[in-house]
């Protein structure tokens, strides 16, 4: 996990960039909700108008509340306003600027004035509550003043016919509700406005704001104020404002985006060029612990899963967290006595993750497996094709094929119906946690706990916080598959090669020839019992060809493969011209090889660039004088585009002789010293073989030729053959010599050759010599 | 081994889209009445979901009015009708939950993972049809993949873009009804909304496609060169070739790196600019259909709340359309593949009336024969030979460089 983790971390400043974007995104998305409200609460619900101390308002209106104002009170709003006759329709008082920058003042004029302004327009709206108190009122008041009447007022010139206490009950009825109001002592007021206090104490904040907001709303449509304009503005102001807000989020958003994918996209390139760089530096010893094709897999596939999880742990992960944390602190501000709910709805989901990880992972891993073996038999029934048809066994592998299908389908199966279980499982928490939080909160308001808002807030926010943790769980479970990517990268990458250039390195000498001498060599795989090469010593001459040959498993192709360091011995010596070959640089070493493998291996290209290969630089005489040598020109000449013919990944599209041609070439092409043919011949029928081998004599005629061969016709003329029989040197010298003292070489002979072929190429090689001595 | 990315499928294009999606729908035909029933399942599950908010919705109205109530010296809540409510609630997004999950176990179990069974089947017993001739010229690498990795894909995208086709194409009908319900007119604005997103998704995704094609194709080049260098790293070494196949690779995989990143950033674009042209049709509606028609008393208040809250949840299924869109055109590519293998030639496994195999002692006559690998280069001319049973015969050919028939 850690060193997933490590790989992240080596681009700890484009992270730290990220975490600051996602700061602020995370801001936009966490404002934006407040903005959405407003322009339906305020903009929609309000038209617009946010006061809830009324900036102007008529001096009519405002006489009006004053009447419900204490003496004390009076002056303090009073010297709040000024008088504007001008501006309106109306004669007005408008809000002093400094009263209405000041947070405490207004807080002040606000709780003066709210109740006045709702008993104003509980009165004003002329409903039938207020109709009944006008009727009451006006009782009283024809009471009181008929009580307050004094007697006579002989003095008093009366209109005939009517008695003072019916012209004052005319007069009564005229009058409006404010009217009666105003007549009434200051004290009788105040009474009523205490009263209804204490009824409105019930009454939740966010009813009594919206009252007073109302009132200002009419006492400026009173005042002749265009109410649609304000709204208008309002609604284009937070309307705007939120888009900002919102572009803002998208912005942030985005340049995550870029960083994050950059930083993945980094992450992976250079992984894959690191490991890149140190397979190729690996010895064969490394290419066997591992295995070619998991290298392959960790080079390509793993890479790309670490990639792909960097990105999403920059995209998701950094933000879940901060998305959490916002939303709890928007939670704290508001409620926190239901919070609990938020612990439960995150223990749910977390047993809920737990158990699928639990479950499910195991089949996560099983499944590549699976799928790996049905690569495996459908590979073998691909390259086996031939094989199974002459033996007739297509019923018996197509049954081996469904039962890696049967198996495979069936985890399969399991895995995806329990992913496919988890969303719904998931989308129910939330919604049942919603539910739950509408059915505390509606306690909580009806206990005076809260308000509507603050339930509805909450429910946001903890879907926030949800949604937040499920991310994390969500990765959580990609989690693993790439740690184990990630370590299996990072043990490729700690490997440290067997084969090393030395420490202090020696060269070989300027006029070296070529002498190759094994001095008592002996080998043996690492971590292997038993030698596969013992005490083997020879020399092999430049200008001769040395040939080593053996039954199979005798060990051929290891001792060659010592020559270019693709494996060390693990005691005695193997020289170059007088210099150890381990104490000279690889490279220097095998500038001087010409190694033709057993097996052709062409790379993609053409086949200029195959055959040029050891030789860059080289020209295109030098390429068709190799070719020539190799026999290959045959081929090629009848190719449309020749020497420009294009060869695909692994010459998969030239025959194995062609492709051993090609080899030859190469290796001819680059003049080195010493020429090594690991069985190369073999795919050559024998009259290419001879051809080739006479052409190559006369090139090769100042090198040194090592040849492993099989066929024994192949190393006929060879000045020296050395035998091997597993592992050790049974014999040394020539053809003739061999055949006399050597059982083991005589048994390979006659195997091969009858005894009339022996004596006959015998005398042909005496004869050559001759012809050799005399020519 | 692409099996278990978890993420982004990158684009490749089906050269005929049409024809191999009616060829796969065709296949999958025998799994009508299932699909029948996802869909179905589908439907109700999505539905649900959109009626949900609305009649919790009507909780919180229950809530405020209780509140108003109390306030002016009424009952007070009335729990009961809330209580009521909130279990209609619950039980609807229970049902919803179990449709969903209905849905996705028939999906994934009984369709797509049965179809990708068959295709496999079919692939591996048409491989024994095949005639020898075809595989000469396919790399074994290639047939693997279609085994592999191009089923797949097809398993796979089919498990998600079915089920998201329907639940996006089912929510987005929803909503659009619910709209149409609140108000047509308004309806008509939200709409426009539809035009600009589906261009900034197709721009989006016109744009990255490119991108898309080449991590592809430089994934892919960047995989053959390891093979190729891996398989080969002896004879790299034998001629000192590690700097220049390390030039070589570092050049590819800086291409790679260029589109990798790329189409990284194109795919994480969608949703932000989604989210935000949602944003902005949310405030367009909240303009111009709170302040303007409000005014002119066209619509009320309270229906703007909800309509707004819809407007919302009309981008998100638009985006997650064209996620699928994107998606099918890998699945696409990928049953052209697979189609085109089991579309190919056979061999002739029977003859009129076969002859018995009993009694076979081993004769082996060649009559005249004539054979080449391909038409035009005839191998063998003219060859006949008798071989007795229980005889060694030996072949012996005059110096042909091709002698391996």
């Amino acid at each position: 996990m850690k060193n997933l983790f490590k790989y992240a971390a080596s681009y700890w400043k484009a992270m730290i960039a990220i975490v600051l974007i996602l700061v602020v995104q995370a801001y936009c998305d966490l404002s934006l909700p407040a903005y959405t409200s407003d322009i339906v609460n305020v903009g929609i619900q309000q038209g617009g108008i946010e006061d809830e101390v009324p900036r102007q308002i008529a001096i009519e209106e405002m006489e009006k509340l004053l009447l419900f104002v204490s003496e004390d009170d009076q002056q303090t709003v009073m010297d709040a306003y000024t008088e504007d006759n001008t501006s309106y329709k109306k004669e007005a008082y408008v809000l002093k600027d400094s009263v209405a920058e000041e947070e405490n003042t207004m807080e002040n004029l606000k709780d003066i004035l709210q109740i006045p302004m709702m008993m104003t327009s509980g009165i004003e709206s002329g409903s039938d509550t207020t109709k009944q108190m006008e009727d009451k009122l006006k009782e009283q008041m024809s009471q009181g003043m008929a009580q307050s009447m004094p007697q006579g007022g002989a003095d008093r010139t009366m209109p005939e016919g009517e008695s003072q206490a019916e012209s004052q009950a005319v007069s009564l009825d005229d009058m409006s509700m404010f009217d009666l109001l105003k007549m009434l002592p200051a004290e009788q007021r105040a009474t009523m406005v205490e009263k209804i206090e204490e009824q409105m104490s019930e009454m939740p904040d966010t009813i009594l704001d919206q009252a007073s907001v109302s009132f200002c709303r009419s006492a400026y449509k009173d005042l002749g104020m265009d109410m649609d304009q304000t709204q208008i503005h309002y609604l284009l102001k937070t309307g705007g404002q939120m888009a900002a807000l919102a572009l803002l989020g998208m912005v942030a958003s985005i340049m995550v985006a870029f960083l994050a994918s950059r930083v993945g996209a980094s992450a992976g390139r250079d992984l894959r060029s690191g490991v890149f760089h140190k397979v190729v530096g690996f010895s064969n010893n490394e290419f066997n612990h591992f295995s070619t094709a998991s290298l392959i897999t960790r080079s390509t596939n793993d890479i790309q899963q670490i990639q792909m999880l960097i990105v999403m742990l920059l995209r998701m992960v950094l933000y879940a967290p901060i998305l959490a944390i916002g939303g709890v602190l928007q939670v704290m501000k508001t409620n926190v006595s239901m919070s609990w709910i938020i612990g439960l709805a995150v223990i749910i989901i977390a047993f809920v993750v737990l158990l699928l990880f639990l479950v499910v992972m195991p089949k996560f891993k099983v499944l590549q497996n699976l799928v790996d073996k049905l690569n495996l038999v459908t590979r073998e029934i691909l390259t086996g094709l031939p094989v199974i048809r002459a033996f007739s066994t297509e019923k018996h592998e197509e049954e081996r094929f469904d039962d890696a299908n049967r198996t495979l389908t069936k985890t399969n199966l399991f895995v995806n119906r329990a992913m496919t279980f988890m969303m719904p499982v998931m989308m129910l928490v939330m919604n049942g946690v919603s539910v739950l939080i509408v059915w505390t909160g509606a306690h909580g308001i009806s206990d005076g706990q809260m308000q509507v808002g603050d339930m509805m807030a909450f429910i946001q926010y903890t879907m926030q916080i949800i949604m937040g943790f499920l991310m994390l769980c969500m990765i959580s479970i990609m989690l693993p598959r790439a740690a184990v990517a990630a370590d299996r990268v990072e043990e490729v990458l700690k490997s440290e090669t067997m084969i090393h250039d030395p420490k202090q390195e020696k060269h070989f000498p300027e006029d070296g020839k070529g002498v190759l001498t094994f001095d008592h060599v002996s080998f043996r795989y690492p971590g292997a019992d038993e030698d596969v090469l013992e005490d083997i010593t020879f020399t092999a001459k430049p200008g001769e060809t040395t040939a080593i040959i053996g039954s199979t498993g005798s060990g051929k192709s290891t001792l060659v493969n010592l020559i270019p360091r693709f494996y060390d011995v693990t005691s005695g010596d193997i020289t170059l011209d007088g210099v150890d070959i381990r104490e000279v640089k690889q490279q220097e070493l095998r500038e001087k090889l010409g190694y033709v493998p057993q097996k052709g291996v062409l790379f993609s290209g053409d086949i200029a660039s195959n055959i040029m290969f050891g030789n860059s630089h080289g020209s295109d005489d030098e390429m068709i004088e190799a070719a020539e040598i190799a026999q290959a020109t045959e081929f090629i000449d009848t190719k449309p585009e020749k020497y420009k013919s294009p060869i695909s990944q692994g010459g998969s599209n030239v025959s194995g002789g062609q492709k051993q041609r090609l080899s030859i070439a190469r290796a001819i092409a680059k003049h080195p010293q010493v020429f090594i043919f690991d069985d190369s011949f073999s795919a050559l029928d024998y009259k290419t073989d001879v051809t080739l081998r006479r052409a190559l004599a006369e090139k090769t005629s100042g090198s040194t030729v090592l040849i492993v061969a099989q066929r024994i016709s192949t190393i006929l003329h060879a000045e020296q053959i050395i035998v091997l029989d597993e592992g050790k040197v049974a014999g040394k010298g020539t053809h003739a010599e061999l055949l006399k003292n050597c059982p083991v070489y005589r048994e390979i002979a006659e195997s091969q050759l009858s005894r009339k072929e022996l004596e006959a190429a015998l005398n042909e090689q005496t004869d050559g010599k001759e012809d050799q001595i005399h020519g | 081994m692409a099996r278990m990315h978890g993420g982004r499928r990158p684009n490749e294009k089906a050269k005929d889209f049409k024809g191999t999606m009616k060829k796969l729908i065709r296949y999958m035909a025998i799994y009508k009445v299932q699909v029948f029933f996802v869909a179905v399942f589908a439907i109700c599950g999505t539905i649900f979901n959109i009626v949900g908010p609305k009649i919790l919705g009507k909780a919180t109205t229950e809530i405020f009015n209780g509140l108003v109530s109390k306030v002016s010296g009424g009952d007070g809540m009335n729990f009961g009708k809330i209580g009521q409510i909130l279990l209609t609630v619950l039980c609807l997004y229970v049902i919803s939950a179990i449709c969903s999950f209905v849905q996705g176990y028939l999906m994934t179990g009984g369709v797509s993972q049965k179809t990708t069974y068959r295709l496999r089947r079919e692939i591996s017993e048409k491989i024994n049809r095949m005639p020898m001739s075809y595989f000469d010229t396919k790399p074994v690498g290639e047939v693997l993949s279609r085994v592999t990795n191009d089923v797949d894909t097809l398993g796979q995208s089919l498990n998600q873009s079915a089920t998201q086709m329907i639940t996006s194409v089912t929510t987005l009908i929803g909503v659009f009804i619910m709209m149409l319900s609140i108000s047509p007119l308004m309806t008509v604005i939200a709409v426009l909304i539809l035009p600009l997103s589906a261009g900034l998704i197709g721009f989006v995704m016109k744009h990255s496609q490119k991108y898309f094609v080449g991590q592809q194709t430089y994934l892919g080049n960047v995989n053959g060169q390891v093979e190729e260098i891996y398989g080969g790293h002896n004879i790299i070494k034998a001629f000192n070739k590690e700097e220049e196949v390390i030039e070589v690779f570092n050049e590819t995989n800086d291409k790679l790196y260029d589109s990798a990143w790329k189409s990284q950033f194109f795919s994480g674009l969608m949703m932000p600019v989604m989210q935000f042209v949602g944003n902005l049709g949310y405030v367009a509606v909240a303009i111009l259909g709170g302040g303007y028609l409000t005014i002119k008393d066209v619509i009320e208040v309270g229906d703007i709340q909800s309509f707004i809250q819809y407007v919302r949840n009309f981008t998100q299924p638009l985006q997650q359309i064209a996620q699928v869109a994107n998606m099918l055109q890998s699945t696409a590519a990928a049953s052209e593949r697979v189609f085109e293998f089991l579309e190919g030639p056979e061999e002739d496994q029977t003859v009129e009336n076969p002859v018995s195999v009993e009694n076979l002692q081993g004769n082996v006559e060649f009559e005249h024969v004539r054979f080449g690998y391909n038409e035009d280069k005839i191998i063998i001319n003219d060859f006949s030979a008798d071989v007795k049973e229980g005889r060694r015969s030996q072949l012996l050919v005059r110096q042909e460089p091709e002698r391996q028939q």
